[in-house]
């Protein structure tokens, strides 16, 4: 006899649950981690340099690199004194997106230790990486002048995932119809996050998101101190009722 | 772009259900697709038939959409 049964679950239940997890870890190392998704060129590996010629060491930074194939991304960030480790998505079903289990192995591979924040550069697309939750704290969308300022109206559910956007190549907003202030009243419609609005090329715009980085930080590791402390609390109780 | 990715996922959510519901075929699977999930519910449903396999063998997807970001399985049907 056919039966119905209600069995309400998210489709992505088991990657949530590894992310969570992965998070966890993080967190017990005091890593902040940061999601960065974009088009395919619209700058993310560029940005990454930028940060680390700023940021590194004084805040130590850490990559991980999605990619369908080479590890050239990797490489790029290696060379700026970076710990970075490159997943290769064509080796793991030709993915258009990263996941929590790919996260959780390149996890292995990086010294955890050495690094503050970690980015975790998705691969280049607009669209699915934003489905899946990779274990980060925070979610960034580089967009770039040249892809054109519909891009909100046309992806708005990935600006609205966005805890912060970056608009990169500014510089060549003189040379095309881009305009800014259509950018940002699409922007929002759909999102009060912040907009930095950058050149990887020339260096402009560069402060306002390497503070906006260095807050994120200080706040996840006062937020962690508070939760340990808490945590702390918490069994001191157990103890005194145990003593008491 | 990722539906096989989803639809792989959706039979693991299946199979699992069905055993612990102690269904030994799946005849209908209800999920529920927002439009701003980023999933194209056409590509999930061929992906969904390529896949199937095991008790979900012979489950057809009935679908309902949102306006959200929605991406659930909400029940079985079989025996
Ligand atoms: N004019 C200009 N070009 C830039 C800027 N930032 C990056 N580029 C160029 O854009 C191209 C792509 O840059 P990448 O940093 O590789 O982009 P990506 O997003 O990492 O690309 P994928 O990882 O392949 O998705 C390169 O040719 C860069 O030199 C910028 O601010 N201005
Ligand atoms: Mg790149």
């Amino acid at each position: 006899m056919t039966v119905r049964v209600e069995v309400v679950e998210r489709i992505l239940r088991a990657n949530d649950a590894l992310a969570a997890e992965v998070r966890g870890l993080l967190d017990q190392a005091g890593i902040t981690a940061i999601n960065l998704i974009g088009s395919p060129g619209s700058g993310k590996t560029s940005l990454l340099e930028r940060t680390a010629a700023l940021l590194h060491p004084r805040i130590r930074l850490g990559v991980i690199e999605g990619d369908i194939a080479t590890t050239r991304d990797a490489e790029r960030v290696a060379r700026c004194g970076i710990p970075a480790v490159q997943i290769e998505t064509r080796l793991v079903g030709n993915a258009c997106h990263l996941d929590a289990s790919m996260v959780q192995a390149a996890l292995g591979r990086l010294p955890l230790a050495d690094v503050q924040v970690l980015f975790i550069e998705n691969v280049g697309n607009l669209v699915c990486p934003a489905a899946y939750d990779v274990g980060e704290h925070l979610r960034v969308v580089v967009a770039s002048v040249p892809e054109g300022d519909d891009k909100v109206y046309k992806y708005p559910s990935t600006f609205a995932w966005a805890d912060a956007v970056v608009l990169n190549k500014v510089d060549l907003v003189p040379v095309t119809e881009f305009s800014l202030e259509t950018f940002t009243a699409g922007l929002r419609e759909v999102t009060a996050a912040p907009l930095f609005a950058i050149s990887a090329r020339t260096g402009e715009g560069l402060a306002g998101w390497i503070a906006w980085i260095e807050a994120q930080q200080a706040g996840h590791v006062r937020d962690a101190a508070r939760s340990v402390t808490a945590t702390g609390h918490d069994s001191a109780v157990v103890s005194d009722k145990e003593t008491g | 772009m990722h539906e096989v990715a989803i639809a792989q996922a959706l039979l693991t959510e299946v199979t699992a259900a069905a055993s612990r519901h102690g269904l030994k075929n799946v005849s209908a699977v209800g999920i529920c697709v927002g439009h701003n999930s980023g999933v194209a519910a056409e590509a999930l449903m061929q992906a969904f038939e390529i896949l199937r396999e095991g008790c979900a063998g012979g489950a057809v997807l009935d679908l309902r959409t949102t306006e959200g970001a929605d991406l659930r399985m909400e029940w079985l049907e079989g025996e």
